[in-house]
């Protein structure tokens, strides 16, 4: 196994089934956490043709499937897993929950990780949520009150247009390709096409963050099998090539206009033997558009640092095929499975299974970023996936 | 019931924090002193129009406050109690709506 700056390069594993509950903005009264995780995993192993009985490890990630936990799952769903996880690093579980499963499959710990992720919210369940996010919020922020994270994205946006001289146009042009993207996905909550005008005339949520630059909350889950590849069916399995992390890199004493990411970018790259230029597809964490510039500077695509100049070349005409189902801010954010959608998407992609909207890529990427613990986000992870061979 | 703003300063190495921390980052030191922020400048302030859970909100001004001149001087988020611009100082205290930051006058 070899090891580059602190990332060791992946062999042997690949995701092997990809599934995604139907995501909805008024999901039906009886909804549940626990169903819509079941109906991922269902999806996911129909994706594979695998079984229920086939799985021997769990990773899930949830708000609001609280008080129950992994285990809790597992009973419900049947399983017997000998390999358990449960995440709770929002935004960022997905790749998290993606690299622990894959070490347990290549140290064998693990034959077959069902990784899951979903979430149903009342509007008065997701306003407890967001005021109780952690200890400081609770203390801090929920009694101004703060509104949730919209404003604390504002702030940092205005530090992002000042850094860089953009402007509103420049975070709409991003938000407007994704939903060019979302109208090739029936999956996707928003799908009307959109234009640069009808961004700057939305209504104003916390300025210069508009209703567009705000992801929808919808009610959904989505599901990954992680396996070694022969477990995939011929031509199925995506290979996992590299898989970092890094929290807490600046122990929240900088400004948010930079994430773990360019801390593990160049290891990232290293150990996947591919660098940003190679990248077909890309499911870049997108909770407020702002952060999709950050982290796509972070791991080297912005050429010389020209953010604005980057959009419009690479973003806005849609030559980066970035967010390609949408994004959450087009096909919607149902809780922590923000960051499993974008993994769901990029295997579907890879796979050749993104009916509407299928590009050609050889290598994709998936990122996860969050956990705001005061200002800013904490969390930020990535991995490099390869088409089947 | 208001009261004065609280930060922590690491009796060690006088690295300044809000919220607390248990450790200090920067030298490892668990002994902290309580020390008042009574005053800060504004770096970016937004008008928070929509509130999670509720449907009708009055609009709140948010701030982001530096405690100091220095970027790694402490920054807290605050309510302005008025609109105020970046670079203006602005008088803080604690209250039951958290931390208020009051525009200090010339």
């Amino acid at each position: 196994m070899n090891q580059v700056g602190g990332v060791r390069s992946i062999s042997g594993v690949a995701i092997v089934g990809a599934g995604e509950s139907p995501y909805h903005r008024h999901p039906a009264p009886d909804t549940t956490t626990r169903g819509l995780l079941a109906d991922a995993a269902r999806r996911a192993l129909d994706n594979a043709g695998l079984r229920l009985q086939d799985v021997d490890g769990l990773a899930v990630s949830s708000f609001s499937l609280a008080p129950d936990h992994a285990i809790d799952l597992a009973w419900r769903l049947g399983l017997k897993p000998r390999w358990l996880m449960e995440d709770t690093n929002g935004g960022a579980s997905a790749v998290n929950m993606l690299q622990h499963a894959a070490r347990a499959v290549q140290a064998g710990d693990a034959e077959l990780v069902l990784v899951l992720s979903g979430d149903v919210f009342s509007p008065a369940g997701f306003a407890s949520m967001v005021d109780n996010y952690n200890s400081a919020t609770r203390d801090h922020l929920a009694p101004l009150p703060h509104g949730g994270p919209n404003g604390l994205f504002a702030l940092l946006t205005q530090r992002h247009m000042a850094a860089h001289g953009l402007s509103r146009e420049d975070y709409g042009r991003l938000v407007v390709a994704q939903r060019a993207w979302a109208s090739g996905n029936p999956g996707a909550v928003y799908r009307d096409p959109l234009t640069l005008a009808d961004y700057l005339a939305a209504p104003m949520v916390a300025d210069p963050l508009c209703r567009l630059d705000c992801v929808p909350v919808v009610a959904g889950a989505d599901a990954v099998l992680v396996a070694q590849p022969d477990r995939a069916g011929k031509g199925k399995a995506v290979k996992v090539t590299s898989v970092a992390g890094c929290y807490n890199p600046d122990q929240q004493r900088g400004d948010g206009l930079r994430t773990g990411l360019a801390e593990i970018a160049p290891s990232l790259w290293e150990a996947a033997e591919v660098g940003p230029a190679d990248i077909g597809v890309a499911s870049v964490y997108d909770d407020f558009p702002v952060m999709v510039l950050v982290q796509l500077a972070d791991l080297g695509f912005v050429a010389g640092g020209d953010v604005g100049r980057f959009i419009r070349e690479n973003v806005a005409c849609r030559r980066l095929p970035l967010n390609t189902s949408g994004g959450q801010l087009s096909a919607g954010q149902a809780g922590a499975a923000g960051g499993l959608h974008g993994l769901v998407e990029v295997v579907r992609q890879l796979r050749g299974e993104a009916e509407g909207r299928q590009v050609q890529a050889r290598f994709g990427l998936v990122t996860g970023y969050g956990m705001v613990l005061y200002q800013y986000g904490a969390c930020a992870n990535a991995v490099v996936l390869e088409r089947p061979a | 019931m208001k009261s004065e703003l609280a930060i922590f300063t690491c009796a060690s190495c006088a690295t300044r924090f809000f919220p607390a921390r248990e450790v200090c980052p920067n030298c490892g030191g668990m002994t902290w002193r309580e020390e008042a922020a009574p005053a800060g400048v504004v770096e970016q302030v937004t008008t928070v129009r929509h509130i999670a859970g509720k449907r009708r909100a009055d609009p709140i001004w948010l701030a982001s406050v530096r405690l100091g001149r220095s970027a790694r001087d402490p920054l807290v988020i605050a309510r302005l109690n008025e609109l105020t611009v970046a670079g203006h100082e602005v008088l803080l205290h604690v209250d039951e709506g958290g931390i208020v930051a009051v525009p200090a006058r010339a």
